[in-house]
């Protein structure tokens, strides 16, 4: 079955609103994050699906298989799958600080809900 | 607030969501002059990475010195360079798996930089939960412990071997030392095994520094920083691109090492018995 980009782009953008959505529409600081994680998976999903071109094979020479220049080159490229690999590396270190950061408010308010976190005036 | 006041800001939401898809489709699908996917780019051949993919960068080099028009050189006909699993040898680098070659070779700052990102992120961590303590977690089962114990050691097993595969199939550093982590957070919640972690500290400052000292030395021997001054040997053997192979192996040893120190912090605290 052949996938035209376009059908991924629009499965990404999909993907990128329903995280939009959660981090807009939730209160709880754990779901925040996760919808943040959904929306890194969606711009990730978008990045690669950048470099597929159609029918084309993954960019790994196994055996028996040529790269001939200039005439035929049937991988996709494999360019945005180097920047996807970065992109992936630091979405799970702002994944940990913000994991990080909510224990400590948790700590601190005794709640995770972000309505509530001001209503102690002592603090 | 009240339940009615966040229905309300639901919707407003939904339609939010609704105009930005909307907007965000409108490049796809259109004719004019404004915004648009270029259709030209879906040709391999029509992008930078056509070059990384033929293993041949100095070409660019080449043309660019001759004179300053790289457009008009897409199309290169005198140099039909063939790259064959198995019998190619003395490539710019040996690397079968052509994203490895990008992330190590051609795009190295890239992967340094990213290794220093999660390095200061899992600093950060240590740096916010320092001064806390978490409730204990459970004591685990009879059956936790024995089932853990037997799993453990093959998946550090399986992280070893796609760190050492990482130019020949998918996976690579950052994903086997994502793995070696998850073996640790087993066997921390599942049969409560304490890592020290100045053993682990010991094993990623170490793997950073030689990861820097390799990279250092090209600048010595080829002149470029991340130069492959080692021989790249036959594209699709194991022994094959000696510095990428070396390379990767330390990046995933510093990465499960840094990821564990992490998950331990996220376990009980900064507040170790060793530190």
């Amino acid at each position: 079955m052949m996938i035209d980009n376009r059908t991924l782009y629009i499965y990404s953008f999909i993907i990128f609103l329903i995280g939009i959505y959660g981090a807009i529409t939730n209160r709880n600081l754990i779901k925040i994050l996760v919808s943040l994680s959904i929306i890194e998976t969606a711009l990730n999903i978008f990045l690669v699906s950048t470099g597929y071109i159609n029918g084309s094979n993954p960019p790994i020479l196994h055996s028996g298989m040529k790269l001939i220049s200039p005439n035929s080159i049937n991988i996709s490229d494999p360019l945005p799958h180097a920047l996807v690999l970065t992109a992936i590396v630091i979405g799970v270190g702002t994944t940990a600080i913000g994991i990080g950061l909510t224990i400590k408010l948790y700590n601190h308010y005794k709640t995770l809900n972000v309505n509530r976190m001001g209503d102690k005036d002592e603090l | 607030m009240r339940e009615s006041d966040f229905n309300v800001g639901k919707f407003f939401a939904f339609l939010f969501v609704l105009i930005l898809f909307l907007f965000m489709l409108s490049p796809l699908f259109e004719e004019g002059d404004g915004a648009k996917i270029d259709k030209n780019l879906s040709d391999i051949k029509n992008r930078v990475s056509y070059f990384h993919s033929l293993k041949s960068v100095k070409e660019i080099e080449r043309i660019l010195s001759d004179n300053n028009d790289f457009s008009k050189y897409r199309e290169i006909t005198d140099s039909a360079k063939t790259v064959i699993f198995g019998e190619s040898k003395d490539l710019e680098n040996g690397t079968a798996n052509l994203v490895t070659s990008i992330v190590l070779d051609y795009r190295g700052f890239d992967t340094l930089g990213e290794l220093i990102v999660l390095f200061i992120s899992i600093l950060g961590l240590t740096i916010i939960l320092s001064t806390l303590s978490f409730a204990k977690f459970e004591e685990p089962s009879f059956l936790q412990i024995t089932g853990v114990k037997f799993v453990t050691p093959f998946m550090i097993l399986v992280g070893i071997y796609i760190f050492l595969h990482g130019h020949l199939s998918p996976g690579g550093g950052f994903p086997a030392g994502a793995i070696i982590a998850t073996a640790t957070l087993f066997s921390l919640i599942g049969c409560k095994f304490n890592y020290r972690v100045s053993n682990l500290k010991f094993i990623e400052s170490n793997a950073g520094f030689f990861v820097i000292l390799l990279a250092t030395l090209g600048l010595y021997f080829t002149g470029s920083f991340f130069g492959n001054y080692l021989p790249t040997g036959i594209v699709g053997k194991l022994y094959s691109s000696s510095l990428i192979l070396i390379i990767y192996s330390l990046v995933g040893l510093k990465v499960g090492a840094e990821l564990s120190v992490g998950i331990k912090t996220l376990y009980n605290g900064e507040k170790d018995d060793d530190r």
